[in-house]
């Protein structure tokens, strides 16, 4: 039984780590919290701190600003002020706040204005708030001064409010470590009237600045924040507190309103009204049910209503909780009290007037024991009285057999004969007393039918035996009749009790042994890799904690359909497979017992992981019902949240796997290539020159004939020359063994140097080739060799698909951090699958001509890359083609001044 | 398939907002459609120039009018992280040099970056070039009411 005023020791102890050293080594900080400046911060310390000194506390002051107040320098005559620093910064001077001195002089209470304040240059700390820090750290007691805008987290915020940028901030782990939080709260027109009256200091510098920020508007929102700030930090002292000193009574701080829903009919209007308070108090609700020993005779229609009046409240947005206890009232006022509830919402009484008088009514006890906690009774569960909670028949426990009625006839029978013995010895009361002993045992033992069997024969056996006169079920003396019944109600009111406790350990068990289970089921997924072995666990071990057939759905290869996999899965047709199919989509549960899909046999939710859906769970023949309720559902979840994240963690080693088998096997395979390449060039070669010296030796002796095959045999040596060429360079550029010569380059220049090799070409062909530069492009952090090389490629590609009369045009750009090449043709286009594999090796796309090894473009992606950039083809729709490539820009070159700069670029290197 | 391609199981309407279908283009001219079009992507001043020149070029090599009053600019930049897309109606026409001569009433232009990890450019251009070879499409986008009619357009031609 929960006991509300008994402090958790766990968090005891950590409050006492938190508290008691902290007292004796670190000085405490209070800060005087406002809105803006001009709130009175600086005054309202200064106030207090005379206050302490009156006291008889040590009161220095450190650093306070006055900014000519006034009053608030009226307020520093009569205390100690540590003399400032003096710095001298830039020419500059400069008084700051001295650290060391206020260390050495030791005050009990420092006073240190201005926590987000910068320090000048050579302070020992950049922020006041880290001189406050080490002051605190040396056991000073420290006030100080802050505003809203100059908290971290809301500086944003701020800022957009005000249009202000502030650059003087103070950590909120600072602010919230501070031991007391004054809020010193002005309303905006006491506050423009200070301004007017000129009482509000404003730095120079800002003066039109603050025009805009002490405004109406922003002093109301920035008050608001200021109030919610510490408020929240109120709030979240609050509950430690709470904890740390077992606080009962109800601080009216935060709303919270719990209803506590039952079986009734009108139980999901109750939720509803909760809804409603929570909204318009701007409250956080919570939808309670108390699990009472008497749920186990409910019906299922009974249950059903429960689960969804706590599903209602889930889908309502409010928090729902499953009490477990044998009374109702003190259960919910348990949970009022440790969780700072301030209303409660109860239906009204189901049972007849008699019935509560006799056993307690639920509302009477809870506003009884409700103290300041506002109970509301509702209209609602009136229905009840037609339709009252109908008891279904128990099925018989095994203790509760005839083995135990046996029982219970033995031991009377017992008992009777050590009566009968002892009859003339002791009083009739000892008897009676033997008698109620063995009946107080079976009750405990054996349940309330063989404890009332035994009350009832143990009443028969005494009359008989023990009673005058003896052997007969006369009694003589009527008092013997009052004894009777004190002997059945103990055995009734025994056995029940007994029954409660059983069922209420045997709750508690079932709950263990989940928790248990889940446990176990993490342990054996933590020592699976295999994705097989993942559903085997988790089938096995889902499959036996909510006695389920479950199925796991995993998606194929391609990360779309469903493919079954676990246990056998033969005879689920289409129309399962669509439904899990659904839930793999969408990522939500659906199937039988569910809103979504309800006709299907199974009920399907998906597994989640961090990196989205990794598959479907299904579990078939399945109590629908039994997932209604969402403590069942919830617990589901949590298995299949620990699945979900095995088989993502199986997949992934895996997916690593076959990456790491396909790298081994690309660099094997451009090992070979660049090895046969190799040895192919050197025959090559010799071939070549060997031509060469044929037909210098057959010089003038040679028919046309002659000449032309001699020709074509020198034209396609070259050809497989360039081809082996190609192939090795491609070869060492994906097995990144090509050392880039990069330097900054002048992109305007490489591209009409390529220009100028293809122009009588081109001209030859009538094809129109033109470039189109800018008048600056910044310099280019590039290969100059290999990056003209791509260019040459990309032009040749263009001139072969424009064709005669054709048109191709050369152009670049800055495009960010990169300057971006493009080379466009007019020709017949690509079509949109080619253009998706055209940098793959030895393609040849229907339409453009063959280039020489049908390597070119793949190597052009190689030396992109190897610098960091990109290359592409625009296509598709339409006649022509673009292709495009980017590569970065010198560092140290701005795009946009690139003329003047690429002079100094040069220069560097 | 084309390697690399995914099977088509997106939805063209999850490409648009309403901030990218304008139903009344107010620019006559090709480029200043087309930098109107572009307008939607909030793009420093700058980066849309570049975009809209690279663009531009690729329309003067061939134009993507592809007949029926449909158009689809569409180019690939380091400039964009993401495929954008953005749908421009013009009543009166534009001015395109299209293939069938013919003025165009309706723009799909798309921008993706050189590289995606999504593959999603290419897909949703050929969804694109699908949708325009329906004959009734362009009648049935000058019908086109509402953003959310639009959508439904979209939707049933991918039925």
């Amino acid at each position: 039984m929960a006991e509300p005023r008994r402090p958790d020791p766990d968090v005891l102890l950590a409050q006492i780590q938190r508290e008691e050293p902290a007292e004796r080594a670190r000085g405490r900080l209070k800060v005087f919290f406002g809105a803006t400046a001009g709130v009175g911060k600086t005054y309202a310390m200064l106030e207090e701190a005379r206050a302490r000194k009156r006291e008889g506390v040590d009161v220095v002051v450190g650093v306070v600003e006055t900014h000519g107040r006034k009053e608030t320098g009226a307020l520093l005559e009569g205390l100690e002020i540590v003399p400032r620093r003096e710095i001298e910064h830039r020419g500059v001077r400069l008084t700051e706040f001295d650290l060391d001195a206020a260390l050495a002089r030791r005050p009990g209470l420092l006073l240190v204005d201005e926590l987000a304040h910068t320090n000048a240059a050579g302070s020992r700390h950049a922020k006041r708030w880290q001189d406050v820090e080490e002051l605190l750290g040396a056991g000073i007691d420290v006030f100080s001064t802050v505003n809203v805008q100059h908290l971290e987290s809301l500086n944003d915020v701020v800022a957009r409010i005000t249009h202000v940028q502030v650059r003087e901030t103070v950590p909120d782990a600072v602010f919230e470590r501070a031991d007391e939080i004054e809020l010193i709260d002005l309303s905006p027109e006491e506050l423009l009237q200070r301004l007017a009256e000129g009482k509000v200091y404003v730095q120079q510098q800002a003066q039109r600045a603050t025009q805009y920020f002490f405004r109406r508007g922003n002093l109301i929102a920035l008050r608001q924040l200021a109030l919610r700030k510490a408020a929240d930090r109120v709030d979240a002292q609050m509950q430690t507190y709470r904890r740390a000193h077992g606080v009962a009574e109800i601080w009216p701080i935060a709303e919270r309103i719990l209803v506590a829903v039952g079986p009734a009919p009108s139980s999901t209007s109750l939720v509803r009204a909760a809804k409603r308070m929570a909204d318009r108090l701007g409250a956080e609700w919570t939808a309670a049910f108390v699990e009472t020993p008497d749920v186990s005779h409910w019906s299922e229609a009974d249950r059903n209503r429960v689960w969804e009046s706590l599903r209602l409240a889930d889908q309502l947005g409010g928090r729902t909780v499953t009490l477990t206890g044998s009374d109702e009232g003190r259960e919910l006022l348990n949970y009022t009290r440790t969780h700072n509830v301030g209303r409660i919402i109860v239906g009204k009484p189901s049972r007849s007037a008699w019935r509560d008088r006799l056993f307690g009514s639920k509302i009477e006890r809870v506003i009884r024991g409700s103290g300041d906690i506002d109970v509301y009774v509702l209209a609602g569960d009136t229905v009840d009285q037609a339709a009252p909670p109908r008891r279904v028949q128990r099925l018989a426990g095994p203790r509760t057999r005839w083995p135990a009625y046996a029982w219970a006839v033995a031991i009377v029978g017992l008992v009777t004969v050590a009566a009968v013995l002892l009859r003339e010895r002791l009083a009739l009361v000892n008897l009676a007393m033997l008698f109620l002993l063995s009946i107080l045992l079976l009750a405990a033992r054996l349940g309330r039918g063989p404890a009332v069997l035994a009350s009832v024969l143990s009443v028969a056996a005494l009359d008989w035996f023990a009673v005058p006169p003896y052997n007969t079920f006369q009694v003589a003396d009527s008092e013997y009749l009052v004894t009777f019944g004190v002997m059945l109600a103990v055995a009734l009111t025994i056995s029940t009790l007994a029954v409660r406790l059983r069922e209420q350990a045997m709750r508690s068990r079932e709950r263990e042994h989940r928790t248990a289970a889940l446990y176990e089921m993490s342990r054996d997924l933590i020592e699976t890799t295999e994705l097989a072995e993942v559903v085997d666990v988790a089938v096995r071990h889902v499959g036996a904690v909510f006695e389920i057939r479950p199925v796991l759905l995993l998606p194929d290869v391609e990360g779309r359909a469903l493919a079954w996999s676990g246990e056998s899965t033969a005879g689920l047709g289409a129309q399962e497979q669509a439904v899990a199919q659904w839930v793999y989509d969408h990522g939500q549960p659906a199937g039988a017992g569910t809103d979504t899909l309800p006709s299907a046999k199974g009920l399907y939710l998906p597994l989640s992981a961090t990196t989205g859906t990794v598959g479907v769970f299904g579990a078939l023949e399945v109590d629908t019902e039994r997932f209604r309720n969402p403590e069942q559902l919830h617990l589901l979840e949590t298995f299949l949240n620990r699945i979900a994240a095995a088989i993502e963690r199986s997949r992934l080693a895996e997916q690593t796997r076959r990456l790491l088998q396909l790298e081994e096997m690309d660099r094997l395979k451009s090992e070979f290539v660049a090895t046969a390449s190799h040895e192919l060039r050197a025959p090559l070669v010799s071939l070549a020159a060997a031509l060469d010296r044929l037909q210098a030796m057959a010089s003038g002796a040679t028919t046309a004939a002659w000449q032309s095959e001699m020709a074509a045999a020198r034209e396609q040596v070259d050809r497989l020359r360039r081809l082996a060429d190609d192939l090795l360079d491609l070869a060492r550029l994906e097995a990144g063994r090509v050392e880039l010569q990069r330097q900054p380059v002048d992109p305007s220049a490489v591209i009409r140097e390529r220009l100028d090799r293809f122009e009588s070409g081109a001209a030859a062909q009538a094809i129109r080739l033109a470039a189109d530069l800018p008048d600056a492009l910044p310099l280019v952090d590039i290969d100059r060799e290999r990056t003209g090389r791509v260019l040459d490629e990309l032009i040749g590609n263009a001139l072969r698909a424009s064709g005669p009369g054709g048109r191709v045009l050369v152009s670049a750009d800055t495009a960010g951090r990169f300057v971006q090449v493009s080379v466009a043709d007019n020709g017949p286009g690509i079509s949109i699958e080619d253009q998706a594999r055209i940098f793959d090796k030895f393609v040849w796309l229907s339409g453009r001509q063959p280039e020489v090894s049908g390597l070119g473009l793949p190597i052009a992606r190689e030396v992109i890359r190897a610098h960091g950039g990109a290359i592409w083809v625009d296509s598709g729709l339409g006649p022509g083609s673009v292709f495009s490539f980017t590569v970065p820009l010198a560092t140290g070159v701005e795009s946009r001044s690139a003329v003047s700069q690429s002079t100094d670029a040069r220069d560097e290197t | 398939m084309a390697a690399g391609m995914r099977p088509s199981t997106f939805r063209l309407s999850d490409y648009f907002t309403p901030a990218t279908i304008i139903l009344a283009l107010r620019s006559r001219s090709k480029p200043e459609v087309i930098r109107e079009l572009l307008g939607t992507l909030e793009l420093p001043a700058r980066e849309e120039l570049v975009i809209l020149r690279t663009i531009l070029r690729r329309e003067e090599m061939g134009s993507t009018g592809i007949g029926r009053g449909i158009a689809v600019p569409h180019g690939r930049t380091p400039l964009v992280s993401k495929l954008r897309v953005v749908y421009g109606r013009s009543t009166g026409g534009i001015a395109y040099d299209s293939m069938d001569g013919a003025p165009v009433h309706h723009v799909f232009l798309l921008v993706a970056p050189p590289t995606e990890t999504s593959n999603e450019y290419l897909p949703v251009l050929g969804r694109i070039a699908k949708l325009a070879q329906d004959p009734e499409i362009p009648t049935r986008l000058s019908a086109v009411e509402s953003v959310e009619e639009f959508l439904r357009v979209l939707a049933d031609e991918e039925r």
